[in-house]
């Protein structure tokens, strides 16, 4: 079947308008925050489930790859259609169907861009916690596809814990529901837990059509601090030791001084331009005892030398530290033209030795490489730039980022906390998987795509 | 049966052949051939694999406190007993998790863990190894604990709480067993040990096989070696208990306390008969009354809060007493609800705000029916449990019926979650189908394609 015939198809379904072919608009949708790009042969922007099934039938019909999409701020190549064929832009599917606030759940369309949701379920006096540095741009959709992390999972947990049900596209164009029925879904639904099978399979088992999500109330009060240092093993030292301390903060996140000196140049925060590490500390809960944990974990600082510790006076210092953190990526992308990410995950005991390494390997490959990083869940993010121009240098940036990688999985952890496998990591597998595991994970996916055709190429490797 | 052949990859110590003593492993009166007590994971493996080739139906089991779930089995040839795979693989209490094989007692792990007082660290492992170069914590409340609280927790094994996704009253504060699971190890259908997860809080590497295990009631795989999240002990926790005369009066109260800021470990509304498993002499108070237990935990400042914010509650919905328990008064009451002798447990599910009118629409039909009936809503977590100790296997089901269709009709749903199989063959274990039973089979057949592992128990005969 050729590009045109597909195309005509394809408007049989969607309507012409909603069917893109041109070369540009074919770049436009090939690519996302990793460096592997790819052209579709389609894009398709449908409007409602019954739309995506039957592209996902005619994908079938047709042996045809089919990839979903939503605003691509993915960072391992999840939506990069890596095989070409068909590209599910959900833009169109952007409708928060309903808040529920007696039952404290929300059902949107998978293209809701979550901040929007962020907002309209705080209106009403709850809260969906999982809150991606993307949140701005993200969609839910793919916040699930990747089981999106973000600060506050320190102690809310991941996009995971937050689904109670979805609505999904199969290989075959079925549409299944998991976790329950009509309006409602529950944790609770008896069978196998598809829902939790779905979140974070990376879009590789099928197509998202509606995501229902659990609310939960806002606490009572919030506490949020800046701690500044010196050297990079005190402030790491410090995590560890607000955690042995019994305290489950909110949030635990740390920056290193090339991060903050990015921040800083783009839109000022507040940080130190001339420390080495800070970390943004944040307590929510009950107004009563706040002061008094807030108190202990000063005085956890201070016992590992912190120059200097301060609480945000009031809402808006709090959105400057928030801001200059969820706007890092963005900052440091002005210093070089490109920059790549790890996400490699560790015991939060390991963070000072692997961070030493991390900062080895920049040494040893000659590169410069900025963190900005989830202390709390051991979830560290170096940032490599570079310019994907220099071939020589992308070339020593790919073999950094793999050491890095190698050096979280030595040390107990994992390859991707919360950015996915996608393309990056395809080749990492091997250092926390069997042949075995894989061969597991692959005869699930033959379960649900036994033609290989959702989102082919990713995850698994081969 | 060839039991020759499991003769020659198991001690004859390792193995039960005794008819008598094999009547005592029957699930649902289905006595098996033999019985096999591996020690170790490989030993385990190497009888799966040997199941499978012989095509034997597999029952497997920890401690049995869980033999009363699922539908009556199409086939027991053998029963797997984990209990003596019952090795703590690693405790790290600096990181907060622990990994141990299916077999060790929940009970076992929480002796432990409560008393871990090592919460030591090295900052800089690899270069400084003395013990005085550690970081510990000061604090005073030393040690940690696995939050769960399932049915039976004094006897209930890891591997038996995961594989039915058994929770207790503590799943309001600290979330369900697949919110605590980081990893799991687990030996398939054909005898391969395949590793999932790990022990870091954020993992997408590869897809979430752990949530696909928990709750599968073994179809998928033997659950042999789990890494769960830990939580460090509450510097303080207390009970309260607020008895009133009528629901009515009770479920206003819920509702205030569901609506307020305060953050209960556990919340369950109990009918006297309900009540009365927690109770060690009979219960004082009205035939009718409703008995709310909350459990509280945190520092003395956010304790108090609430203990105050309760009591003025109480007072304002008419409670005819309020009893603050000390921890280990609370400790005792929460060990007790856990042990329910009802050999009859129905457990049904609903949306977030149809407790009231669940716990009502169930407290009318048990009074119909005039069997006692124990009530347990848990209103914030959008579930309740029925405990029924009289009637004929006759009047026991027509009760499951009524009581499934009220949930049913609230846009939940119910499970029988133990029963013996005279009223098995009257109500169906698990309701109506779900939407996705067809991915769940084919995962099945992908996964079990000699459907070896507990045949026929799950859902929809899985």
């Amino acid at each position: 079947m050729n590009r045109e015939e597909l195309a005509a198809e394809l408007a049989l379904i969607v309507g012409q308008e909603n069917v893109l072919t041109s070369e540009v608009d074919r770049t436009l949708y090939g690519y996302d925050a990793f460096l592997e790009t790819a052209l579709p042969d389609a894009v398709v922007i449908p409007g409602s489930t019954k739309e995506v099934s039957q592209v996902a039938a005619l994908a079938a019909a047709r042996g045809i790859p089919v990839t979903g999409r939503g605003s691509a701020t993915s960072l391992s190549g999840g939506p990069v259609p890596i095989k070409g064929g068909i590209v599910v832009h959900f833009s169109r599917m952007n409708r928060i169907l309903d808040i529920d606030v007696e039952n404290r759940a929300a059902v949107v369309e998978p293209g809701v861009i979550t901040l929007d949701l962020q907002t309209a379920v705080a209106q009403k006096g709850l809260q969906y916690a999982p809150d991606p540095a993307s949140q701005k741009v993200s969609t839910l959709g793919g916040n699930v596809g990747e089981n999106a992390g973000g600060p506050h999972c320190l102690k809310y947990g991941v996009t995971t814990n937050h689904i109670l049900g979805l609505e999904a596209v199969l290989a075959d164009g079925s549409v299944i529901r998991t976790g329950g029925q009509g309006e409602n879904a529950s944790f609770d639904q008896p069978g196998l837990d598809l829902t939790g099978l779905l979140v974070g399979s990376e879009g590789t088992l099928g197509l998202i059509t509606k995501i229902y999500l659990r609310l939960i109330p806002q606490p009572e009060a919030i506490k949020t601090m800046l701690a500044i240092y010196d050297s990079i093993p005190d402030a790491s030292n410090t995590v560890s030791a607000i955690i042995a301390e019994g305290i489950v903060p909110a949030t635990l996140e740390m920056m290193d001084n090339l991060v903050m000196r990015a921040v800083e140049a783009k839109a000022p925060a507040g940080y130190p331009l001339d420390a080495d590490a800070v970390l943004i500390i944040e307590l929510d809960g009950l107004a009563d005892g706040m002061e008094e944990t807030a108190q202990k974990i000063m005085d956890i600082c201070r016992a590992h030398n912190v120059r200097e510790v301060k609480a945000a006076a009031d809402a808006a210092q709090r959105a400057a530290l928030w801001a200059g953190r969820k706007g890092a990526f963005g900052a440091v992308s002005r210093l070089r033209p490109n920059y790549m990410v790890c996400d490699g995950t560790v015991p939060r005991t390991m963070l000072p030795r692997v961070l030493d390494q991390v900062t080895e390997i920049g040494r040893k490959y000659n590169l410069e490489i900025g963190n900005v990083f989830h202390a709390g869940d051991g979830n560290l993010h170096p940032l490599i730039l570079f310019d994907a121009r220099d071939k020589e240098e992308t070339g020593r940036v790919m073999a950094a980022a793999s050491e890095i990688l190698r050096a979280c999985a030595d040390a107990g952890g994992t390859i991707s906390g919360e950015h996915g496998i996608g393309l990056e990591k395809l080749k990492e597998m091997e250092f926390i998987f069997s042949p075995q595991d894989m061969a597991f994970m692959g005869d699930i996916k033959k379960a649900l795509d036994p033609q290989g055709i959702v989102n082919p190429g990713k995850v698994l490797p081969g | 049966m060839d039991l020759d052949s499991l003769k020659n990859i198991l001690p004859a110590s390792a193995l039960l052949l005794e008819e008598e003593k094999l009547r005592d492993l029957a699930v649902d009166g289905v006595a098996p051939q033999a019985a096999a007590f591996p020690g170790t994971v490989e030993e385990a493996a190497k009888v799966v694999a040997l199941a499978h080739d012989q095509g034997w139906g597999v029952a497997i089991r920890g401690r049995g406190t869980k033999t009363g779930l699922g539908n009556p089995p199409a086939r027991v040839d053998l029963v797997l007993g984990l209990e003596r795979l019952n090795r703590i693989i690693d405790l790290d209490p600096a990181n907060l998790t622990a990994t141990v094989q299916a077999g060790v007692p929940l009970a076992d792990l929480q002796d432990l863990v409560s008393g871990v007082e090592n919460r030591c660290f090295f900052p800089l492992d690899g270069e400084l190894k003395e013990k005085a170069d550690a970081l510990c914590s000061d604090r005073e409340h030393k040690g940690a604990f696995v939050p769960l609280d399932p049915p039976f927790k004094s006897r209930a094994t890891m591997g038996g709480i995961l594989a039915t996704g058994s929770v207790g009253p503590s799943r309001l504060g600290h979330g369900l067993p697949r919110d605590l699971v980081l990893g799991t190890r687990l030996i398939r259908a054909d005898g391969a040990v395949i590793g999932m997860g790990g022990k870091t809080v954020k993992n997408v590497s590869g897809y979430d096989v752990s949530k696909l295990m928990i709750g599968s009631l073994g179809s998928l795989g033997v659950i042999c070696e789990a890494t769960l999240r830990l939580l460090p002990l509450p510097r303080l926790s207390c009970g309260v208990v607020l008895v009133f005369g009528e629901l009515g009066q009770a479920l206003g109260c819920c509702a205030e306390i569901l609506n307020s800021k305060l953050i209960p470990t556990c919340l369950e509304l109990m009918n006297r008969a309900g009540a009365q498993v927690g109770a060690r002499a009979a219960l004082a108070g009205p035939a009718n009354g409703w008995w709310m237990a909350l459990k509280l935990d945190g520092s003395e400042a956010e304790v108090g809060r609430q203990v105050s914010d309760l009591q003025a509650m109480g007072k304002r919905h008419e409670a005819l007493s309020t009893t603050v328990q000390d921890a280990d008064q609370a400790a005792r009451m929460w060990n007790r609800l856990s042990e329910p002798e009802a050999r009859t447990v129905f457990k049904g599910h609903f949306p977030f705000g149809a407790y009231a009118r669940l716990a009502s629409a169930w407290s009318g039909l048990s009074q119909k029916a005039g069997l006692e009936c124990g009530l347990s809503v848990r209103a914030g977590c959008g579930t309740a449990t029925a405990f029924l100790a009289t009637g004929t296997p006759q009047e026991q089901a027509s009760l499951g019926l009524a009581m499934r269709n009220a949930a049913q009709d609230l846009g939940g749903g119910m499970v029988v979650e133990a029963a013996g199989p005279e009223l098995k063959q009257r109500l169906d274990v698990w309701g109506p189908l779900p939407s996705g039973f067809r991915v769940m089979q084919n995962l099945k057949n992908s996964l079990d394609p000699k459907n070896i592992l507990n045949p026929g128990r799950f859902l929809g005969g899985l």
